[in-house]
């Protein structure tokens, strides 16, 4: 009898050993997985901080190049949010950021533009790696951009596609006006890349537009037109790649420039009634600002423009306090 | 048998003191942690309104060249009349409220004359916490072409 209890005993304490190490290699599994999903939000909530305050710095201080070591892992950035992983931040509305969708690597290059259109209204940010190249066929307007570019960019002027060589690099080609990307067939190298690797925007500087290309085999499609304002929106278009992420830029663009418009229009009026009694008065226009300011109406925004900027000429040379 | 249930209790026991201290720090570096993000927020909405085009001078050469540390006194006047009159309260409770959230934005001109103009308020009335930035500023007069001195003051509610 006790032999048999003895048996049911032994039997007994390998259930309960097995029952109890199980419990316990689920309990510090579930903890070690616990705690590796909160040391990646923590990487993720970090990178997205650091991301904010660079953004926030670059944006403040124009005309800065910044190549920034992060982490090995992959950044998805869209017009309106910046995430890593799981984890999104909100991109806010006075920000206006020119970015591939993903940047993966070990560094991040930040280089800030101011945009004056006649006056200040807002600092683009471009965000680009080392991966990409800027392909710029040669013009006069293609030099202009060409030398716009810093130094820590890659970027390459060239005559002819065929005079490409191999890089490694990502590839985004600028044509300027009678330069189409459909009339060209990329290199074998180019051809064999994959189609999301080489993008290409065509400026027609003529009627202010950029068309947006996507590769196919070793030629260009096109995939969709968009206006543009300045200089600082071709490279705008060159770096975002995508003509989603541009227009969404844009008409953030646009809203600012509303807004700093009506801080114009309403300076001007006040300048227009300090200057009643005297011949400065009739260069303080309040014309130009009557201007809808939205992508869809880009001629009268260039013609206010260009108003604004022969009545601020005036001002000056009759020693009159300028609009902008 | 019995040593093993009470050997397994203690283990379990020990465990549970082990995860209270651990969930007790990891929510002290929390809580700092959220502070120190405060305050980069406070700084960057500091930093935001130093270099806001709406009212920074800007040379009169060039409209690209603007001019550190310095507003002009009719874009400040401007803005504040557009962002206080109630036909714009859109811009100011989506497109301002979007880049400084809950705080006050005050400018004081302290020389050679007074005056002062609040170009946002947006505060909350249950805010855990306060940070408030002030930054010496010179105010460009374009009537009189003078330059006086300011403060700008942003208060920043968490």
């Amino acid at each position: 009898m006790s032999s048999r209890k003895g048996v049911i005993d032994v039997q007994f304490n390998w259930v309960f050993i097995l029952i109890a190490g199980v419990l316990i290699l689920l309990f510090f599994g579930s903890v070690v997985l616990k705690l590796k999903d909160n040391s990646e939000t923590n990487i993720a909530n970090n990178i997205l901080t650091n991301m904010q305050t660079i953004m926030s710095g670059a944006e403040v201080s124009a005309n800065t190049v910044n190549p920034i070591s992060i982490p090995d892992t992959e950044i998805k950035v869209s017009c309106n949010s910046i995430s890593v992983g799981s984890i999104t931040s909100d991109i806010t509305k006075n920000k206006i950021v020119f970015a591939p969708d993903l940047i993966k690597g070990r560094t991040m290059i930040t280089w800030s533009l101011s945009w004056a259109y006649p006056y200040h209204i807002s600092n683009f940010l471009y965000i680009t790696t080392p991966d990409f190249k800027y392909v710029i066929m040669d013009s006069d307007k293609g030099k202009e951009i060409y030398s716009m570019l810093p130094t820590g960019i890659n970027k390459e002027l060239i005559d002819d596609v065929s005079s490409l060589r191999k890089t490694g690099h990502k590839l985004s080609f600028v044509f300027f006006d009678n330069v189409y990307p459909e009339d060209i067939s990329l290199p074998d190298f180019a051809g064999n890349m994959k189609d999301k690797e080489v993008v290409a925007v065509h400026v027609d500087s003529l009627n202010n537009e950029i068309e947006f290309y996507k590769k196919s085999g070793i030629r260009f499609e096109p995939v969709r037109k968009m206006p543009y304002l300045g200089n600082e929106m071709i490279i705008g278009a060159m770096f975002s790649q995508d003509a989603e992420n541009y227009k969404c830029n844009m008409e953030k663009a646009m809203e600012k420039m509303n807004i700093v418009s009506m801080v114009y229009r309403k300076r001007t009026e006040i300048l227009r009634e300090e200057y009643s009694n005297t011949i400065c008065r009739s260069y303080y226009p309040l014309t130009p600002f009557t201007v809808d300011y939205n992508i869809n109406n880009i001629g009268d925004i260039k013609d206010s423009k260009e108003s604004l900027e022969k009545y601020n000429n005036y001002l000056q040379s009759s020693s009159c306090p300028t609009i902008y | 048998m019995f040593e093993t249930i009470a050997v397994l209790l203690i283990f379990f026991v020990l465990i549970g003191f082990g995860l209270i201290f651990y969930a007790r720090v990891a929510n002290t570096s929390v809580s700092d942690a959220s502070k120190e993000q405060f305050q980069l927020k406070a700084i960057q909405t500091a930093q935001l309104v130093s270099f806001l085009p709406e009212l920074q001078c800007t040379s009169s050469t060039s409209a690209n060249i603007v001019v550190d540390d310095c507003f002009d006194v009719l874009k400040v006047e401007a803005l504040s009349s557009i962002l206080n009159d109630s036909s714009n309260q859109k811009i100011k409770n989506e497109y301002y409220f979007d880049s400084f959230g809950f705080s006050k934005i005050h400018i004081k001109k302290i020389y050679p004359s007074v005056s002062e103009w609040t170009i946002y308020e947006r505060t909350k009335t249950n805010s855990r916490a306060l940070s408030s930035i002030k930054v010496p500023v010179s105010l460009y007069d374009a009537v009189s072409n003078s330059y006086g001195f300011g403060v700008l003051t942003v208060e920043v509610y968490d």
